[in-house]
């Protein structure tokens, strides 16, 4: 909602309204001549004759455009101090913002000062925000601990304590952080829950690393399972395309189904050089185009690391094992509200107002009758 | 924007200087183009015309051939070169002549400085006088320009004083008037001079009178009568009314050139010098 400085002034822009109906209405420009005689008679041209409306001349509308604009200028509009304003939240939603109800608490902090200040809240929130990409003065970093800081948005960090808690499994144990060690609790994953299923046909160079992965999460292959905690789709049918994939530390020939995946689930391109595989990922179901596989050279650390990686990121796990990296203490508490007075506002509305004023009087002097 | 926006006359100091160097070159060229006429035909004089006989009139300048073909008529040559002469000005400081941006007055008073500076060098005496019945003293030699500046000075566009408020003089040699000849019928009815008498109109209109305007609403006003006429002008308009301008200048030249005198058109906006060369030209014609 726009306010002004000094409404009353507002009244002033009956002046140029004035001066238009005026000139609508008025005779024409008087003119001095002494050869009235020499001007054809016009049969309602004598000066009992009716008036008529007119078109006032364009300088006229151009000064009273710079005649609105001068009081507009000097009534001072700027934004009402009570005018909601709108604030962008970038929430925080990794695995530590669970722990403490960190998230939940972070949000009713947020909430109350929005209802508070009288803004207008608009949540994103994402597992790795960019962080740099939401740096203005309109948005609102929430998390638990950053290492970074903005320059330009608000601030609100819940801080991240140390949390003991569960942080992964091997084999059938858990393996727990009591907050100085990590602890093994023997058999807390019973094997026959734990059941993951490939359709299709995966490819042959595949299969060692997801038998050591399934091994490793204690994880039984099972084509009858019912409910799988992963279910990996691969195609059947004859690879349509040969391809040079380049991925994060190994580089691999691989052939690709006519038809990629066709999943609900995001999809994934990890491949860094040319047409790669497509992974259509979603919480137990990763579906991909991918039919055959060769690897140039031996498969490397990081060719586990990365299908490991993509196939952790869609298991169901019913257990709340959080990494030991996200319970560890990373940050202390600290809050920088965004401002709400959106100061300088003002000053751009009325310094436009004075141009504008400005122009319209320059434009209006060029085009004055002469 | 007011309707009479220069009523009076403001001379500069160095309008007399400039008055002056024209009066001089305008005597220069006229000696020198006599010369060679005198050359050609022999004769000391150049012969003007005919004015009726008045008391004091030198009898040997009577023509006598003249007065035996019509005894009822006695007249005098006249001769250019006729010392003594006397140049008679008539300015009309009527209220039209404030319009203009420049003002008509003002023009008037300017071209009739330089002319009366004229008849002085050629040794004539200068008469001056206005419409609103105003006269200048009589001046007779050139040290008396800056009265005549003054009295010019003096005078102020209003009224509704019509030309010419007094006959021209029976002794005058020349006679200019200088009006904007608003209602020139009357005007020019009464402004018939007599043998012997050159007269020479000059007709001073405002920018706005000579170039009307071809777009946009106005209210013309005339400054004398008050009269009003609502004008929505357009090209067509503003050419009939270039056509009924021009059929008037036609008019005051017939009636110039059918009393042996001569009409001159001006604007107010032209520069003295400019002006003065066209009211030369006129006199030549």
């Amino acid at each position: 909602m726009i306010r002004f400085e000094a409404p009353l002034l507002l009244f002033c822009l009956l002046l140029p309204l004035l001066l238009l109906l005026a000139a609508s209405r008025r005779s024409g420009t008087p003119m001095g001549s002494s050869l009235l005689s020499l001007w054809r008679e016009q049969p309602d041209s004598g000066p009992s004759a009716p008036r008529r409306w007119h078109a006032p001349p364009i300088a006229l509308l151009l000064l009273c455009g710079a005649l609105c604009a001068a009081v507009l200028a000097l009534a001072g509009p700027h934004r009402s101090a009570d005018a909601a304003v709108r604030i962008t939240v970038l929430l925080d939603d990794s695995p530590s913002m669970q722990l403490e109800q960190r998230q939940v608490r972070l949000v009713e902090r947020i909430e109350e000062w929005a209802r508070a200040n009288g803004v207008l809240l608009e949540w994103r929130r994402e597992a790795q925000p960019d962080w740099a990409a939401h740096d203005s003065a309109e948005c609102l970093w929430a998390a638990d601990a950053l290492e970074c800081r903005p320059e330009r948005a608000g601030l609100v960090l819940s801080g991240a304590r140390c949390v003991p808690g569960a942080v992964g499994r091997e084999g059938a144990d858990r393996l727990i952080y009591d907050g100085r060690e990590l602890l093994r609790e023997k058999g807390a994953y019973p094997p026959e829950r734990r059941s993951v299923r490939v359709r299709g046909a995966m490819p042959a160079a595949l299969q060692p690393l997801w038998a050591i992965w399934c091994e490793k999460q204690a994880l039984v292959v099972n084509a009858a399972a019912r409910e799988p905690l992963l279910e990996l789709v691969f195609p059947a049918a004859v690879c349509a395309a040969d391809r040079e994939w380049i991925g994060p530390g190994f580089a691999a020939r691989v052939g690709l189904a006519e038809r990629p995946g066709t999943g609900s689930g995001a999809a994934v391109e990890p491949a860094s050089g040319r047409d790669g595989p497509r992974f259509s990922v979603e919480r137990g179901r990763i579906e991909s185009d991918l039919c055959a596989l060769e690897w140039r050279g031996a498969p490397a650390a990081e060719t586990g690391v990365f299908f490991a990686s993509l196939w952790e990121e869609a298991l169901l796990d019913p257990l709340d094992c959080v990494p030991l990296a996200e319970r560890l203490q990373s940050g202390a508490e600290l809050t920088a509200w965004p401002s709400t007075k959106q100061e300088g506002l003002r000053d751009s509305w009325v310094a436009e107002c004075v141009w504008a004023a400005l122009l319209l009087a320059l434009a209006a002097w060029g085009l004055k009758p002469r | 924007m007011s309707l009479l926006p220069s009523p009076g006359v403001r001379l500069e100091d160095a309008l007399i200087a400039r008055a002056l160097r024209l009066a001089a070159a305008a005597r220069a060229v006229r000696l020198r183009e006599e010369g060679l006429r005198a050359r050609g035909s022999g004769a000391g004089f150049e012969f003007e015309g005919y004015r009726e006989y008045q008391p004091g009139d030198d009898p040997r300048e009577i023509d006598w051939d003249l007065l035996a073909r019509e005894p009822e008529r006695v007249a005098v040559r006249v001769r250019r070169s006729e010392q003594g002469a006397l140049w008679q000005l008539l300015l009309d400081d009527s209220a039209s002549m404030g319009l203009g941006a420049r003002g008509k007055l003002q023009c008037a008073a300017e071209l009739a400085l330089t002319v009366a500076a004229w008849g002085l060098f050629e040794g004539a005496s200068v008469t001056l006088a206005a419409s609103s019945g105003a006269r200048a003293p009589l001046a007779e030699q050139i040290g008396e320009l800056p009265e005549v500046a003054r009295w010019l000075e003096s005078l102020v566009a209003q009224g509704g004083t019509q030309l010419p408020a007094r006959s021209p003089s029976l002794r005058a040699q020349h006679v200019f008037v200088f009006s904007d000849f608003s209602q020139p019928t009357a005007a020019l009815a009464r402004l018939v001079p007599r043998a012997g008498t050159r007269l020479l109109a000059v007709e001073i209109l405002s920018p706005e009178e000579r170039e009307p305007p071809e777009a946009g609403e106005w209210l013309l006003v005339d400054p004398e009568s008050g009269a009003q006429r609502r004008l929505s002008a357009s090209p067509e308009r503003a050419a009939e009314y270039r056509r009924a301008l021009e059929a008037r200048s036609q008019q005051l030249d017939q009636w110039a050139r059918a009393t042996r005198g001569a009409c001159v058109h001006l604007s107010a906006a032209a520069a003295l010098e400019q002006a003065f060369a066209s009211l030369r030209e006129s006199l030549r014609r």
